[in-house]
């Protein structure tokens, strides 16, 4: 009787460790599971950054490649802050981010990462502010704040600075140059060789001289061109930004001459 | 009252047993769940490696080009990896494959790429042969 009983007893004990045992591993299991379920999800927000600076580098390469040459001010819109927002749901996965794209400004630090699934280039950067949620259907979700960089291959500042310069060394040139005992063949000859004198990429096609007894009219072009590469393909592009300039030198007037840009005088 | 506690004791070594296979299975259980969590980690490398390697520009271009079936073979003898993974990338009615389908304990990693209206969609698997 008592053999029996500690043998019961004995098993019992059994049972129960074998029990607690069971317990523990699968304990063990919901760890594994859940942790490789964080991880899948913490790789969709990875995938989600990816996904959303996509979008931002298609609609640069839609908006550069669109036309070949490009105005001066669709080129400052551009560079404006837009905002950008994707949602898509894999199997159970939900995921949507929304992004505030703008230029990275000189006196901003770039301490944001940049993602290494894209190429880096000297040309513009861009900061992406995003703000993403991701949720797998079982209860787990992550939501949260990031920011990233995105490199452009076209600079373009340099292009606009580049055709801001010339429009400045035309304005100051021709503004203090004194045309009162000169013929229009002349005027017209020094003004178009001004341009060949300037040093930089910019350069200039002359609509229109005009001289009357009052005032020297010049209507000129400025174009500034660059080549690039696509930021999601590999084919070489050209780049051109243009803009018009009109000046207007009111010869008899004690006035400063009165100089004038197209988009103002429209 | 022998015959009773007789009785009771084959039952109870019957549950001990089937208590002990199935804690053993589970053993085994466990020790595929630590294999597929490290497979699904090591998949999750291997994509990243892919996408820093190779870039998505080029990535796109190669799918385009028809080179993608190159580009994949490249990357898996380079790293060593044929013997344990491996991949599927699609875009559109484009698809490419490389490496060992039929894998034990694999882990996978999948990644949705959204380019206008088409998907790209990489997947890895890793495990054993």
């Amino acid at each position: 009787m008592i053999n029996t009983s500690t043998t019961l007893v004995i098993l019992f004990s059994f049972v129960l460790c074998s029990l607690y045992i069971l317990s523990g591993q699968r304990q063990i299991v919901n760890y594994f599971e859940s942790s490789s379920r964080i991880a899948t999800l913490e790789s969709k927000v990875h995938e989600l950054e990816v996904n959303i600076v996509t979008q931002f580098l298609n609609l640069l390469d839609a908006n550069t490649s669109s036309r070949e040459i490009h105005q001066y001010m669709e080129v400052s819109r551009m560079l404006e802050e837009t905002s950008l927002q994707l949602e898509y749901t894999r199997n159970r996965m939900k995921a949507s981010v929304s992004a505030v794209c703008s230029k990275l400004q000189e006196n901003q630090k770039a301490e944001a990462r940049r993602l290494e699934e894209f190429p880096q280039y000297n040309g513009t950067k861009f900061m992406l502010k995003l703000a993403y949620e991701v949720s797998d259907g079982l209860g787990n979700e992550v939501h949260g704040e990031d920011e990233v960089l995105v490199d452009y291959s076209i600079d373009f500042d340099k292009l606009l600075a580049e055709i801001d310069s010339m429009k400045a060394y035309l304005e100051n040139t021709i503004g203090e140059t004194d045309f009162s005992n000169m013929t229009e063949e002349q005027i017209r000859n020094y003004v178009i060789g001004l341009s060949s004198r300037y040093v930089g990429e910019c350069r200039v096609h002359f609509s229109q001289i005009h001289l009357d007894q009052q005032s020297l009219t010049i209507c000129c072009r400025l174009l500034c061109s660059t080549s690039f590469q696509g930021a999601l393909d590999s084919a070489k592009r050209k780049f051109t930004v243009y803009d018009e300039l009109s000046l207007t030198f009111y010869q008899n007037s004690a006035e400063s001459p009165h100089i004038q840009g197209l988009e103002d005088a429209s | 009252m022998y015959k009773l506690f007789d009785k009771l004791t084959s039952c109870i070594v019957i549950i001990v047993m089937t208590t002990v296979i199935l804690n053993n299975l589970y053993f085994y259980s466990l020790h595929d769940y630590r294999e597929a969590e490290d497979n699904q980690k090591k998949a999750q490398k291997v994509l990243e490696e892919f996408l820093i390697g190779y870039k998505i520009p080029r990535i796109l271009e190669a799918i385009e080009a028809g080179t993608m079936q190159e580009l994949l073979e490249r990357f898996l003898s380079a790293n060593r990896l044929h013997e344990s993974t491996y991949m599927k990338i699609s875009l559109g009615t484009s698809s490419f494959s490389s490496g060992t389908p039929d894998l034990r304990n694999k882990g996978t990693a999948t990644f949705n790429l959204f380019k206008a209206d088409l998907e790209l969609v990489i997947e890895v698997w890793v495990g054993e042969r």
